[in-house]
């Protein structure tokens, strides 16, 4: 066997290793820590199934097309449906993301989360504006025109072509979405992984352990 | 791994269902917002037209298509990615990332936006072909002063309604030419002579959005106020909610240096990527990572569970034990 070889065994191993010690338990688990019961604990879920809504809504819009969502009547009601779904989406995210930063969440091992968690929310904000870019209305090429002198500036504007519908139709529907859900997915994983994190110890804990960290 | 997850024994376990929860979850988003879309609708602006500027603003799109055709527009000096100008080149010292990836959609207005689709118009209106050829022949310097003339003297026209009286001017084969394009844009059939760029699928938009970029939307966003300094995209959507979660980086653009700087842009940009990384940081960051602990916001969470531990039943023996426990050590 070459050292490639031997290379290679050793990542294939190391996802073995992790399918076999990751269960359907942790993933879909039967049981909580007592001490999961505030309604902060779903603002996660909302902000998924805000997800859910919006990837669904947003493949019937594709399935029919501009036109369609930009015709009063069905497409109307669904676009409507795909936007007031963006807007919960970031409204349960961000309650998410401060709730986390109170409970300091990345402890004992779960900084990756943490990470997953905020990328997942910038890759959120540009799919949102390639959507506000994409509907075909008077403030999609406000937007576009506008914000084309901050991609320019920034240095990504000669590939983040705004005034491009081709591309930012596709980076929408397609290319930013699978990065979300593939960063969102993992965050979940990690997050059934590792289990949630435990309070900080309680006043008597602190005597018996001297202050938190 | 086992550290990972949470010690059952301190921790006791109740029944939980994720998957009823999920479900449930998805409901609630759901049947929100089928209401709201129902009840609330949908924003919706239709979009401006070249169509709309040539019939409704006949002198504004004559002054548009005059400077385009000079290479006097702002498009024009733009710099990347349309063309090496420096109009609209955004730099802190000499670090200026727009030059990075050099001009990748080349766009030349004055062939874009007025000689080629005036060409195209040639079968339809073969008069233009004599203008034409007397632009194309001239000097730079001629062709300069002709429309340094044209817009003077667009400066006293009388417009009413769609039709514009232009004073003559020694302005050479410019009205006829201009007056040729705004029949094309009044007729609607300008804006697919521009998006050309490929001519069959035309998802580049780039041509006819950077003929309206200039006054013409402007005049439109302003009536909405849409415009940077009024917190623009915050209150796009006019009653709807915009994308509010940009709040941080549409402030930035209403303080100094951003606001007045020619290269805000590029400050907000970078200003909002160096919060990004602090984000992320958190977890890492001595200090910024114990403030939670600090600002003990977490007892609001973890209530029911900070009572049970340190007024339920055990919790005073527990306290006075480890206290022995402190004091022995």
């Amino acid at each position: 066997m070459s050292r490639r070889d031997h290379g290679s065994a050793n990542w294939t191993a190391a996802v073995r290793k992790q399918a076999e010690t990751f269960t359907w338990d942790m993933l879909l688990p039967t049981e909580q820590p007592i001490y999961v019961r505030s309604v902060v604990y779903s603002f996660g879920a909302l902000t998924l199934g805000a997800l859910v809504v919006v990837v669904l809504s947003g493949i019937v819009l594709a399935a029919n097309g501009p036109f369609w969502w930009q015709t009063p009547g069905a497409g109307a009601f669904m676009r409507g449906i795909h936007y007031w779904g963006v807007q919960a989406f970031f409204f349960f995210m961000i309650l998410h993301l401060t709730a986390q930063f109170f409970m300091g969440s990345w402890r004992l091992g779960r900084q990756g989360t943490w990470v997953l968690g905020v990328l997942s929310f910038a890759v959120s904000v540009v799919t949102a504006f390639t959507g506000y870019l994409s509907r075909g209305d008077f403030f999609s090429q406000w937007n576009q025109v506008q914000s084309k002198d901050a991609f320019n500036g920034a240095g990504i504007g000669g590939w983040f072509n705004v005034l491009n519908n081709g591309q930012i139709y596709g980076l929408h529907i397609a290319v930013l979405p699978a990065i979300l859900i593939a960063m969102v997915s993992l965050h979940l994983l990690l997050v059934r992984r590792h289990g949630v994190v435990p309070p900080y110890p309680a006043e008597n804990e602190r005597l018996e352990r001297g202050p938190a960290r | 791994m086992r550290r990972y997850l949470t010690d059952p024994e301190k921790y006791p376990q109740t029944r939980f269902d994720l998957v009823k929860e999920a479900v449930i979850s998805g409901l609630v988003v759901l049947v929100l917002v089928v209401i709201a879309s129902a009840a609330l609708g949908v924003p919706y602006v239709k979009p401006l037209t070249i169509q709309q500027v040539a019939t409704s603003e006949p002198v504004l799109f004559l002054q548009t298509a005059a400077h385009e055709l000079d290479d006097t527009s702002a498009i024009a000096q733009y710099g990347p990615p349309y063309n090496n100008g420096t109009g609209s080149l955004q730099a802190i010292g000499s670090f200026h990332p727009q030059t990075l990836l050099g001009v990748t959609t080349p766009i030349n207005p004055a062939q874009v936006d007025v000689l080629r689709p005036l060409s195209m118009a040639v079968p339809l209106d073969p008069a233009l072909k004599p203008a034409l050829s007397r632009w194309a022949a001239a000097s730079r310097s001629q062709q300069d002063a002709w429309v340094n003339a044209y817009l003077q003297a667009l400066s006293r026209a009388s417009a009413a309604g769609s039709s514009v009286q232009v004073p003559m001017a020694a302005d050479g084969p410019v009205p006829a030419m201009l007056s040729a394009l705004r029949a094309l844009g009044s007729g609607g059939l300008m804006s697919g002579a521009l998006d050309r760029l490929n001519p069959v699928y035309r998802y580049d938009v780039a041509p006819s959005l950077l003929f309206l970029q200039g006054t013409a939307l402007q005049q439109m966003a302003q009536k909405y106020d849409l415009l940077g300094g009024e917190w623009g995209i915050m209150h796009d959507e006019l009653n709807y909610p915009g994308p509010w979660w940009l709040t941080p980086y549409t402030a930035l653009y209403q303080i100094p240096p951003y606001s007045t700087s020619p290269a805000g842009d590029l400050m907000a940009a970078y200003s909002m990527l160096i919060i990004l990384l602090l984000l992320l940081a958190i977890p890492f960051l001595p200090g910024v990572r114990e403030l939670p602990n600090k600002l003990r916001v977490y007892r609001l969470v973890w209530r029911d569970w900070y009572h049970s531990v340190e007024r339920g039943p055990g919790a005073a023996t527990r306290s006075a034990q480890a206290e022995q426990r402190r004091q022995a050590t």
